[in-house]
């Protein structure tokens, strides 16, 4: 699907964010995992080609640089980390506009009942002609994620998309994404800070470390004790439950802190 | 028939949008002919009718279609320009206060005016007039230009733009202030009458330019639609639709450079019709560019036309010039908006 090679990017020069980065993104949904800072949104902007990396990303080996905004929005969706600015489209409107390649004067019938189709499936139709200015931070969530899917791309990306989502909405969300992946074939790249919902839900998790990957491969391979000292600078233990599914207990940061002095 | 049920839904936020702008086509019907009946001549609704049609006495005919008519169709048209040019701008933006005199367009215009005017920059008297127009409209575009080349090294940012934007307005009223200070009397006289923004000084010539202009604009923007309304969503949000933001940034800077460069070298600087006709359209039409920007200029056109009549009524006799009655009665609604959409925070 999409791979980059020796990825280098820096906001400013001689300060690189992502140190020659090659990371192949080959599995149904691929979570990108790491502490703050450690390049996982720059590495998302630069599979779009928003910023100007050097080195290459990969579309099953088509060079993606090639492609303009367009022709890559066909193939794929990126969901930023903010929400939407304020404007006071209605929710039926903003899910609409994820057709905004095909949309023409007049608005299809078919274009129409695809949004609520999808309006369905995030239960978002009791409020469809509800302002965005007017939602909460994870009513806004849920709409740019509507307005994602109705896209049907082959891949969608997304940065922290459990922002401002609370517990049961994270897990309907992740609930969703599984069946996107079942049922429509899409695949996913997700940047996430909660290792738990990660190691329970990601097929392949990959672990960024102050711009350099750290390790890459299957849950259970990937998430260990020293993983957490290494990257996070925490001391923790790991638990599975009745699945089997690894968890991660942080216990204390390997950091003394001493705001008042020692105690 | 039963519709399906995404029409269903669809149809209940759209339907209310197509009843507001018939009724805005039929007010601004009604607006033009009060705008032709109403003058100093004192000619009665019939004997206007009448003129219009050719069915009347020469005097009256020429009231009509030689004073009247012109100003009644410019102010339909300069209003329909201002409101789409402010419309897009607060829509390129993401910014409620933008208007068409955001990159220092009207600052630019008078200063182009006043040079011709003060400096006494004559081919023959015949073309004085075309002249005056020609250099402001020069002088407009040239501030967009710089504005656009500074602003390209900066990558489209928007708030680097408003910014560049207030500096050329701030150059140019310094520039224009010196050649008000070196002046005669007579000249500034005239520069301050040109300055005000007026209708009265339009002709049939500019009327048919403006007339092009407006159509091929607002035919560009209208095909555009569906993008512009997406870039409100903010420019992440855009970009990912697959949405070039800086290029549209870039192409409505352009388009509404000549627009509105077209408008104030013919009509003068008419303030706060260009931030208010998109905030009332807006408030009554939502954020669907497809209406939008057909609702914001209707309501352009709708002010400025009601405008010109209270223009020519408010003092018995005299014609007030357009700009002044606009921000009279524009600034108190200004403040109106501004508490209306600061209501909430206390």
């Amino acid at each position: 699907m999409i791979r980059t090679e020796n990825l280098v990017f820096g906001y400013h020069k001689h300060v690189p964010v992502l140190k020659e980065l090659s990371v192949d993104f080959d599995a149904d949904l691929n979570v990108i995992i790491g502490p703050n800072a450690c390049g996982k949104s720059t590495l998302l902007k630069c599979l779009f080609g928003i910023l100007n990396y050097e080195g290459k990303v990969f579309w099953n080996n088509q060079d993606l640089s090639k492609l303009d905004f367009e022709e890559k929005a066909q193939l794929m969706a990126y969901l930023p980390q903010g929400d939407v600015e304020n404007t006071s489209l209605t929710i039926f409107e903003t899910v609409l506009l994820g057709k905004v390649a095909s949309l023409s004067w007049k608005v299809t019938d078919d274009q129409l009942d695809e949004v609520y189709n999808v309006l369905n499936t995030m239960n978002l139709l009791p409020i469809y002609d509800k302002k965005i200015n007017e939602l909460s931070g994870g009513q806004k969530k849920l709409v740019t994620i509507a307005q994602t899917l109705i896209r049907e791309p082959e891949l969608i990306i997304m940065d922290e998309p459990t922002n401002n989502l609370d517990i049961q909405k994270q897990l309907e969300l992740f609930d969703i994404i599984r069946q996107i992946i079942k049922h429509k074939k899409i695949k996913f790249i997700i940047v996430l800070h909660d290792i738990n919902v990660s190691t329970r839900y990601a097929d392949k998790i990959i672990v960024l470390n102050d711009g350099k990957k750290y390790a890459c491969g299957q849950p259970e391979e990937i998430i260990n004790v020293a993983m957490l000292k290494d990257v996070y600078g925490v001391h923790g233990k790991l638990v599975k439950d009745q699945n089997d599914t690894t968890f991660v207990v942080a216990e204390s940061s390997v950091n003394e802190i001493n705001l008042f002095g020692k105690e | 028939m039963q519709l399906s049920p995404g029409k269903a839904l669809y149809s209940n936020i759209v339907s209310k949008k197509k009843y507001i702008i018939v009724f805005l086509i039929i007010a601004i019907v009604i607006s033009f002919i009060v705008n032709l009946f109403v003058g100093s001549a004192g000619l009665t609704l019939v004997e206007t009718i009448n003129a219009i049609f050719g069915d009347s006495s020469k005097i009256n005919r020429v009231i009509v279609w030689s004073i009247r008519m012109p100003v009644a169709i410019s102010a339909i048209l300069v209003g329909a320009a201002l409101g789409i040019g402010g419309c897009e701008m607060q829509t390129i933006l993401n910014n409620p206060m933008a208007s068409p005199y955001t990159l220092g367009i009207s600052s630019a215009a008078s200063f182009g005016a006043a040079l011709v005017i003060i400096l006494r920059i004559s081919i023959s008297p015949f073309f004085d007039n075309i002249l005056i127009s020609l250099s402001a409209f020069c002088f407009s575009i040239l501030a967009s230009f710089s504005i656009f080349t500074l602003s390209k090294r900066f990558g489209w940012d928007r708030g680097v733009l408003i910014l560049f934007g207030i500096a050329m307005s701030f150059l140019f009223n310094a520039l224009t202030t010196f050649l008000q200070f070196i002046a005669d009397q007579n000249d500034l006289q005239s520069f301050i009458f040109w300055s005000f923004g007026d209708l009265t000084k339009i002709n049939w010539t500019q009327i048919l330019i403006l007339f092009i202009v407006l159509i091929v604009i607002y035919t560009l923007f209208f095909k555009k639609s569906w993008h512009l309304t997406a870039v409100t969503l903010g420019d992440s949000a855009a970009l990912s639709l697959g949405i070039d933001v800086k290029k549209m940034r870039r192409t409505v800077i352009i388009m509404v450079a000549i627009l509105s460069a077209t408008s104030v070298s013919f009509a003068g600087t008419i303030g706060f019709v260009g931030i208010v006709a998109p905030h009332i359209a807006r408030m009554i039409g939502g954020e669907d560019q497809r209406f939008l920007l057909s609702i914001s200029a209707l309501v352009g056109a709708l002010m400025l036309s009601v405008a010109s009549t209270f223009g020519k009524t408010l003092v018995p006799g005299v014609i007030l010039p357009i700009g002044l009655v606009t921000s009279m009665v524009g600034i108190p609604f200004f403040i109106y908006l501004i508490l209306q959409h600061r209501g909430g925070m206390k």
